[in-house]
C-alpha cells in the first residue's frame, strides 16, 4: 500500500546521461504527479527524447534513479517497463506499416493467452475468449479516434496523422496508466490533433490516466497541460502549471538563450 | 530414361516435399519474424543424426527415435539462439552459418558420428512398413513404385505442417511475430518480449528442419556429412523467394516447382557432364531469380502490396 501513497506516480532523479565524453542529460529531476497532463518542453537538445527514452526503457541512465509508482523501473528491460503500465509513443510513427489497423490495435492487448503456444494447443477457449474481448476494445478505441472504417486497411497505408492517432489508440490498448507521447502534434493537422487532445483529457477524466507529452506548440502546452516542465541543456530548470511557467524568467533564458548572449 | 518415368517423378516429388518442409521453417523465421536463420542445414542434420543414431546406437524404435530427434533440434535450436538472438539480424545470420558449418565438420570428423563414414543401418523398421504398405496401394497403381509410400508420407506431413502453421500464424502469437518482424522496437514498447518470441520461432524452424531431416535419412537410407552442405539452405532461400515472402503455401509450392524445375533438366538430352549439368542447373536457379525480382518480385504466392509497404 506504500505505492497508494507516493505521491508522484513517475518521479526522475538526478538521472544523467552520458553518450561517450557528451552528456545529453547532466542531472535531471522532476516529477509526474498521478492523473496529470504533463508536458515536457525546452528547445532542441534540451534532451526531452533522451528523457522518453530513458523512462520507458530504450536506454538505461549513467546514473540517477527513474520511479514508477515508487518502484525503481531505470534499468528493466523496454517490455518489463511496459507491463507496468508505461507506454510510449513515438516522434516519427512507428506503426506496423504491412498489418491491417486492426491487428495493430491487437497487438497492443496485454497479457493476451493466445501469444502463448501451449495456450493456443490447449486453452482454446481461454484465447478465443481473450480475442473477442480484445477486438471489442479495438473497435471502440478506433471509433474514438475516427478509425472505425479504416480496420481492415493497412497501417502503412494511412495518412502521417491518422498514423499518430492509431499509435496513440494502440498505445491504449495496453491500458497503460502511464502515457508517454513524443511531439503527438507534430505532423497532424488541427482538427485531428484537437481530437486526440480531447481524447487525451477524457482519458484522464474517466479512467485517472495520467500523460506525459513532448510538445512544442506553446498554445497547446498552455491550454492543455496542467503541469509543465522545462529543461535545458540536459537540466530540468523549471516546473510548475503553466500560468507561472509562462511568466519564469528562467524558460525565457532557456528559449532566448539570454545568459549565453550576456556571457 | 523417359519423361514419364513413374519411379523418377516420385523421386522427385519425395524430394519436393522434403524441402517443401524444410523451407516451411525458413518462411517461420525469414517471413514472419524477421530473424534471418542461415543454419537451418545444421538443425535439419541435428535432427537426422540424432533420430539415426538413437535407433543404430541406442536400439530404440523408430516411432520414438524420431519426436526425440525432433526434440534434441529444438534444443539446438535454443542453445544456438539463446546467446545470438540479441544480435542484429545480419550478425545473427552470420553466426547461423558458422553454426550450421561447426554442425558438419563435426560430424565428418567426431567418431560417434561415422565420419565420413556416416550413419546407416537405421532404415530397417521403415522398410518393413513401406513393404507392408505397398499392395494397398494397387489400387492407385502405385504398388510397384518403391517410394510411393515414401512420397505419401511427406506430402502428408507437408500439408499438415503447412495447416498447423497457418493456424499458429493466424493466432495473436503470430500476430505478435509479424508486429516484431514490423518494427522490434515498437512492438517491446507494446509488452512483447522480443527476444522469447524471436526463441519460440526459432526452436519451431528447428523443429521443422529435423521432420525434413527425418525423411531426408529415409529417402537416402544413408546419413553423411555433406549431405548438409550450407547450399542446401540456400536452395531453400532461392525456393523462398520462387514461392513467395510471408506465405506458408508459397514456401511449399516454391520448393516443388524449383525441384521439379531444377530435375527436370535431366531429360534435355545435352551434351554435357554430370557436373556441368550440375552448374547449369545453378546457372538456370540464377536466372530464374533474376527474372523473378524483375517481374515478380513478391514471388508466386507472395503479397506484392504488403511487400511495397514494408520497404
Amino acid at each position: 500500500m506504500k505505492a497508494r501513497t507516493h505521491p508522484a506516480l513517475l518521479s526522475v532523479e538526478a538521472v544523467v546521461k552520458r553518450f561517450g565524453g557528451v552528456a545529453a542529460l547532466r542531472s535531471a529531476t522532476f516529477a509526474v504527479a498521478r492523473g496529470s497532463i504533463t508536458a515536457l518542453i525546452g528547445p532542441n537538445g534540451a534532451g526531452k527524447t533522451t528523457m522518453l527514452d530513458l523512462i520507458s526503457g530504450y536506454d538505461r541512465p549513467s546514473s540517477g534513479a527513474i520511479r514508477f509508482d515508487g518502484r525503481r523501473i531505470d534499468g528493466l528491460a523496454t517490455h518489463r517497463i511496459a507491463r507496468k503500465g508505461v507506454v510510449r509513443t513515438f516522434q516519427l510513427t512507428r506503426v506496423f506499416a504491412a498489418m491491417s489497423v486492426r491487428d495493430n490495435m491487437l497487438v497492443g492487448a496485454q497479457k493476451h493467452p493466445g501469444e502463448r503456444l501451449h495456450q493456443i494447443a490447449f486453452g482454446r477457449a481461454a484465447v478465443r475468449h481473450a480475442e473477442a474481448e480484445a477486438l471489442e476494445r479495438a473497435e471502440r478505441l478506433l471509433s474514438a479516434f475516427a478509425l472505425s472504417d479504416k480496420g481492415d486497411h493497412y497501417a502503412g497505408a494511412l495518412s502521417g496523422g491518422q498514423r499518430k492517432l492509431l499509435e496513440l489508440a494502440r498505445a491504449l490498448m495496453a491500458a497503460p496508466r502511464l502515457v508517454l507521447l513524443d511531439e503527438p502534434m507534430a505532423g497532424v493537422n488541427r482538427a485531428l490533433g484537437r481530437r486526440l487532445l480531447d481524447e487525451v483529457e477524457r482519458l484522464r477524466r474517466e479512467q485517472g490516466m495520467t500523460f506525459l507529452f513532448i510538445e512544442h506548440d506553446m498554445d497547446v502546452v498552455m491550454t492543455r497541460a496542467d503541469q509543465v516542465v522545462v529543461m535545458a541543456e540536459g537540466a530540468v530548470v523549471a516546473a510548475g502549471p503553466p500560468s507561472i511557467i509562462r511568466r519564469d524568467p528562467r524558460v525565457l533564458d532557456a528559449y532566448l538563450g539570454r545568459k549565453a548572449n550576456a556571457a | 530414361m523417359t519423361f514419364l518415368n513413374l519411379d523418377f517423378w516420385i523421386g522427385v516429388g519425395v524430394i519436393a516435399g522434403i524441402y517443401g518442409i524444410f523451407v516451411l521453417g525458413l518462411q517461420l523465421n525469414v517471413g514472419f519474424t524477421g530473424i534471418i536463420n542461415l543454419g537451418q542445414a545444421g538443425f535439419m542434420a541435428i535432427g537426422a543424426y540424432a533420430m539415426g543414431m538413437l535407433v543404430v546406437d541406442a536400439g530404440w524404435p523408430m516411432a520414438l527415435a524420431f519426436p526425440a530427434a525432433v526434440g534434441v533440434a529444438v534444443g539446438a535450436g535454443l542453445l544456438v539462439g539463446l546467446p545470438t538472438l540479441r544480435l542484429r539480424a545480419d550478425y545473427f545470420g552470420i553466426v547461423t552459418i558458422a553454426f550450421s558449418e561447426i554442425v558438419r565438420y563435426v560430424l565428418q570428423n567426431a567418431s560417434f558420428a561415422g565420419g565420413n563414414q556416416g550413419v546407416i543401418g537405421y532404415d530397417a523398421e521403415w522398410r518393413a512398413f513401406q513393404s507392408w504398405v505397398s499392395p494397398h496401394l494397387k489400387p492407385l497403381g502405385l504398388d510397384r513404385a518403391t517410394q510411393a509410400p515414401l512420397l505419401i508420407a511427406v506430402w502428408a506431413m507437408l500439408f499438415l505442417c503447412v495447416c498447423g502453421l497457418k493456424a499458429l500464424q493466424a493466432s495473436p502469437w503470430g500476430r505478435a511475430l509479424r508486429a516484431i518482424r514490423e518494427d522490434e522496437d515498437a512492438a517491446a514498447a507494446l509488452g512483447k518480449n522480443v527476444f522469447a518470441f524471436k526463441l519460440q520461432s526459432l526452436g519451431l524452424a528447428a523443429a521443422l528442419a529435423a521432420i525434413a531431416g527425418f525423411f531426408l535419412a529415409l529417402n537416402v537410407t544413408y546419413l553423411y556429412p555433406s549431405e548438409f552442405d550450407l547450399s542446401f539452405t540456400f536452395f531453400g532461400y532461392a525456393a523462398l523467394l520462387l514461392g513467395g515472402f510471408a506465405s506458408y503455401a508459397g514456401a511449399a509450392l516454391g520448393a516443388v516447382v524449383l525441384c521439379a524445375l531444377t530435375e527436370g533438366l535431366r531429360f534435355l538430352d545435352l551434351p554435357l557432364s554430370s557436373g556441368q549439368v550440375g552448374s547449369l542447373r545453378m546457372i538456370l536457379v540464377g536466372l530464374m531469380l533474376v527474372g523473378l525480382s524483375l517481374y515478380r518480385p513478391e514471388g508466386l504466392l507472395g503479397n506484392r502490396s504488403e511487400m511495397q509497404l514494408r520497404a
